[in-house]
């Protein structure tokens, strides 16, 4: 729709757009001496005070907030449509078996990045290791994967720190899950800033 | 089918529920049972379904926040959703529960059958703040 | 067991948000808490200025907050969010808008806004009245003419103006060029200027 694209102007054939750009520096000749331009300068002027004010106010305007009700109304089904990842299989016998989710491994995982300065933990995956769920086995010796991805401080050490994060994480997962974590790879997709 | 009024059925299939949730929580690292939705509904839905097709209600599961039992032939089956305390590991919990549970279902004369634990969630205790150390184990 | 390390737990508020939002996408309910938080005021003050009614508002809220938990695993990018957000609402006020019209509903009056208007207590009036009555009548003024915008213009215009969304989301969000996005900014500022004039 070429209508759309059109930019209003004024009549001595100066755009809006031309106007508004230079409105916060002084006026060229020209506007100083086209009333036109003159009364566009002082009115979008004032749309942009207006606008600040409209902007600063509804911010601070304790009103313009939705009812507590509403966040109550989204958390209440984000609860009950809670995402946990799938369920690891990670103890199988006649007699029934354990599983433990994705989601439960994931937070572990997480709280054990946060704890390393300059890690952020972000999106994680844990696999069962394919031979693993079969038997009856001691805790900390059933073997899960797991993809982590992360952000780092700029300036951080990465490989240093990425191997840091690995022990952690192993570590964490036999003390806090009772599972060997065979496999853990990192990839950093970010830096974030201090 | 008809020595068993349906009623008495119900409620040892309610009794199992009750102590499995009981020996569950008097476990050391199970912070909850954590019922779920999902698992609310899929187990509905069983019931409801055997119920329309009038097949034998024996096996329709008794909820209780996260635990379902069913009872056939003086076996109980459980199935229970779990959260487990940071503090302790997450298997060795789930274990622990299974075997309790495994032991008080016995005393009620009934046999022990699948058990089946999920854990859920790990998380710190909710009176637990960052500045308070872990419980040892 | 004595070598653990320690747990530390580090609340969303101490995150970045790119990291909120992917923990938020692998289902943490802490972290999609905060961006609830967040984001449902911004939200609703677009909705407001978009349709100039509460409970409708509260509504676009809402299903675009949900909507994005159900559709966060899907989001590629984290960067992404806060547009993604924007767009969903958007979106949700021009749907509102367009079954507005189709119930041929009564055009609405440019009514003072009483529910800001009343409430005022913002910051800068420094409890001069004769100012707060100053600012609350810019305000109120500005607000009435935006809503004899066309919707388009008027989202393009809140997006831009209050919600500083760049031209390139703009258009995305509305399945527009970016020059129609900046012909449709500049006609909603003539448009906005002139009616702030007649008004004074």
């Amino acid at each position: 729709m070429a209508i759309d694209e059109t930019i209003p102007r004024l009549g001595c054939g100066r755009s809006i757009d031309e106007v508004w750009a230079t409105i916060s520096q002084p006026p060229t000749a020209h506007e100083n001496g086209c009333a036109q331009c003159r009364t566009a300068r002082a009115s979008l002027a004032k749309l942009a005070e207006a606008a600040r004010t409209l902007r600063d106010n509804d911010a601070e305007d304790a009103s313009l907030q939705p009812h507590h009700a509403v966040k109550d109304a989204i958390m209440n089904v984000a609860r009950a449509e809670v995402r946990r990842g799938s369920r690891l299989p990670v103890y199988r016998s006649g007699q029934g078996g354990v599983t433990i989710s994705e989601q439960a491994i994931t937070s572990v995982i997480w709280f054990g990045a946060d704890a390393l300065a300059g890690v952020r933990g972000r999106r994680c995956r844990v696999r069962p290791d394919p031979d693993t769920a079969d038997d009856p086995r001691p805790a900390g010796t059933a073997g899960i994967s797991v993809d982590l991805r992360i952000a780092v401080a700029s300036g951080t050490d990465i490989p240093g720190t990425a191997e840091l994060l690995r022990q952690r994480i192993i570590g964490m997962i036999t003390a806090h899950v009772g599972l060997n974590a065979g496999a853990v790879n990192i990839t950093v997709e970010d830096f974030y800033d201090v | 089918m008809s020595e068993h009024p349906l009623e008495a059925r119900l409620i040892s299939r309610r009794l199992i529920a009750d102590l499995a949730a009981r020996t569950a929580l008097d476990t050391p690292g199970v912070l909850r049972l954590e019922p779920t939705l999902k698992n609310l509904l899929t187990h509905l839905g069983k019931g409801t379904i055997q119920n329309l097709r009038r097949t034998d209600t024996r096996t329709t599961p008794a909820r209780h926040d996260g635990v379902f039992v069913t009872v056939h032939n003086g076996i109980a089956d459980v199935q229970l959703d779990i959260a487990t305390d940071i503090a302790f590991a997450a298997l060795n919990v789930a274990q622990a529960v299974r075997e309790q549970i495994a032991r008080t279902i016995s005393y009620t004369g009934l046999i022990p059958g699948r058990i089946d634990i999920s854990v859920l969630a790990i998380e710190h205790p909710p009176t637990a703040t960052a500045t308070r150390p872990p419980a040892p184990l | 067991m004595d070598e653990r390390e320690p747990v530390v737990l580090t609340r969303p508020e101490d995150l970045d948000e790119a990291t909120v939002v992917a923990r938020a996408q692998d289902g943490n309910l802490d972290a999609f808490e905060y961006l609830v938080e967040a984001y449902q005021g911004r939200l609703f003050r677009l909705a407001f200025r978009m349709l100039h009614d509460r409970g409708e508002a509260e509504d676009v809220v809402q299903d675009t907050l949900v909507a994005c938990w159900r559709k966060l695993p899907l989001l590629t990018s984290v960067q992404a969010f806060s547009g993604w957000l924007y767009q969903m609402a958007t979106n949700r006020c021009l749907d509102s808008l367009r079954r507005r019209s189709r119930k041929a509903e009564v055009v609405q009056e440019p009514v003072t806004l009483q529910t800001t208007a009343d409430s005022f207590t913002g910051p800068g009036a420094g409890g001069d009245p004769a100012r707060e009555a100053e600012i609350s009548c810019e305000i109120d003024g500005l607000a009435t003419a935006l809503l004899t915008l066309p919707p388009g213009q008027r989202a393009c215009w809140l997006l831009r103006e209050i919600h500083e969304r760049s031209y390139a989301e703009i258009a995305a969000t509305l399945k527009v060029s970016e020059q129609t996005v900046r012909g449709r900014l500049a006609r909603a500022r003539a448009q906005l200027a002139e009616r702030m004039s007649q008004w004074q």
